[in-house]
């Protein structure tokens, strides 16, 4: 009565990793709203503010969606590759965020302080691994179940 | 699992391995008290409290967990809820630490099941009723360790009920909710289990705690990842389970009653329920919270005498009125005496195999007594023994 294959050992440690990852990217989106919320708060331009909270919005959206895909995937239903493919921009995003970070770091007569740069790229660093440990997983689970399917 | 099987079923088994009515009942109340004889009742009635058999939720609430507080629960759990099935199992690219957390894993016909059944030999029917819990408990707490254990007891969103239908058989996700207010409810699936909490040592991760009470239930069947097997799953039979422990338990009694000169792991009795084993796989299978009511009337057929509910306050007065020389001859003094061997012969067992979860155990032969000052009743009792045994041999 027990399935228990090497192939079928691989998708449930797969599905379960994906359902860790998927919380963990939707716990994230809390480090996106404060560090949002911090830079409205000291920064009086009001279109400025306007478009912070825009982007807010789609940036909570799409790590929302990715991490809960990533949970309904790693719970065995179905889902479009379209999680992946936000995944990917979310990737971008952080690279940015990091080249801009490292940028900073090479010139500091950019900016006056940087006393929290480390914590912000520390976090960035670590959501990014998520981010990638998602996509790596996913595709790897991808494959299993092909294999299973004797694709 | 519940009073159902402790008790009443536990009663059967013990009828149907020859013993009488009356030895049948104080069996049975023995094994069903196992799961009462907390701190708080003994504190209550003067007794020993290293002899209790099991905990409280406040008491597990108000548990520490720091390592002494870890061996309390362990020496209590793993005594008599879930023994382990192999102290020397060994796995690969582990730990020491997780090794001997993942050998306290519960499970069927193991050594210590041997020593318990046979340690039980000889000392009266609260011995017999405890060392039954035990075997009982065997096969229904198999595969959770009796220590807390986030590593080994954890469930996750993996665990599939196996319900039968008109077809055969079909699955369906369990839903757990946390509400200890919120009764089980076997027709949606829906059941009670402890909250999930990151820190490996929580109470929260005892025993079956994660999968709530479904595991104690007769009927249910059940696939799972059990969180020590490196994302394999289990099937859990609790119907042929569950025969399995009542056949065990008519052999393991009838050994006890010196029917059998050895007690062998893996025997089962099935001829002595042959004539209602049909009647019982009929209990085993019908889905209800508690099957009292099916087994009593089982047992009252089998027996022509009527089984008494069971009360816990039963035996109680007579302990705390007795004289302090006279309490362990009562009937809950037999009873404590019994619990505490146990006790001492499982945290001895696991000492021995290189393990400080259950605590220390100090070989009294050869360093003298140390240690709980409870445990040395035990000492007192097996003196009293011996001397009794070399007056019967001068006469």
């Amino acid at each position: 009565m027990e399935n228990n294959s090497p192939e079928q050992i691989r998708i449930r440690k797969y599905r379960s990793i994906l359902r860790s990852i998927g919380a963990g990217i939707i716990v994230f989106s809390v480090w996106s709203v404060a560090k949002s919320a911090g830079l409205t708060l000291f920064n009086p331009d009001e279109s400025f503010q306007v478009s912070l909270v825009i982007f807010l919005a789609v940036e909570l959206l799409i790590r929302v969606y990715v991490g809960r895909s990533a949970i309904a995937v790693g719970n065995g239903h179905k889902r479009s590759r379209l999680y992946i493919g936000l995944a990917v921009l979310m990737l971008a995003g952080s690279a940015f965020i990091l080249t801009a970070a490292g940028y900073i770091v090479l010139h500091p007569e950019t900016r006056a302080d940087t006393s929290g740069l480390f914590t912000s790229v520390f976090i960035e660093i670590t959501s990014a691994v998520l981010v990638v440990e998602m996509i790596t997983v996913s595709a790897k689970l991808r494959r299993a179940e092909r294999r299973k399917a004797g694709k | 699992m519940n009073i159902d099987f402790h008790y009443y079923a536990t009663y059967c088994a013990a009828y149907l391995a020859g013993y009488s009515h009356e030895e049948s009942m104080a069996i049975a109340y023995s094994a069903q008290f196992t799961d009462c004889c907390t701190r708080t009742l003994l504190r209550k009635i003067g007794a020993p409290l290293q002899a209790a058999t099991t905990q409280l939720q406040t008491e597990l609430a108000d548990a520490e967990t720091n390592p002494a507080g870890l061996q309390d629960i362990t020496r209590i759990w793993a005594s008599f809820h879930f023994l382990p099935g192999d102290l020397y199992a060994e796995k690969k690219k582990c730990s020491k630490g997780y090794l001997r957390k993942y050998r306290l894993i519960c499970n069927t016909n193991g050594e210590l099941l041997k020593d318990t059944v046979e340690l039980a030999r000889g000392k009266g029917m609260q011995a017999a009723g405890l060392a039954m819990h035990v075997l009982a408990d065997t096969w229904a707490h198999r595969y959770f360790a009796g220590t807390p254990s986030l590593v080994n007891n954890n469930t996750d969103a993996y665990f599939y009920e196996i319900v039968p239908d008109i077809d055969g058989f079909t699955e369906r996700e369990v839903s757990f909710n946390h509400n200890p207010a919120s009764p089980d409810d076997p027709d949606r699936g829906v059941y009670t289990n402890s909250l999930y909490q990151g820190n490996e040592n929580s109470i929260m991760n005892l025993g079956h705690g994660r999968a709530g009470h479904f595991p104690d239930y007769c009927w249910a069947r059940y696939r799972y990842m059990p969180a020590w097997d490196g994302y394999r799953e289990t099937v859990k039979n609790n119907p042929s389970d569950y025969l399995h422990a009542f056949c065990q338990m008519i052999y393991a009694l009838k050994y006890l009653r010196g029917d059998h000169e050895c007690f062998e792991l893996n025997r089962y009795d099935i001829e002595a329920a042959d004539g209602c084993l049909g009647d019982i796989l009929g209990i085993l299978q019908k889905r209800q919270l508690d099957a009292s009511g099916d087994w009593k009337a089982l047992g009252e057929r089998l027996s022509g005498c009527e089984i008494e509910p069971f009360d816990a306050e039963k035996h109680q007065k007579e302990y705390a009125d007795a004289d302090e020389e006279a309490k362990d001859t009562t009937f809950l003094g037999q009873y404590i005496i019994a619990a505490l061997g146990q006790k001492s012969m499982v945290t001895n067992r696991i000492f021995i195999s290189g393990s400080l979860l259950a605590g220390v155990s100090i070989d009294f032969r050869k360093k003298g007594f140390g240690g709980i000052k409870d445990f040395r009743r035990l000492i007192e009792e097996g003196s009293r023994k011996e001397t009794d045994d070399r007056h019967k041999k001068s006469l």
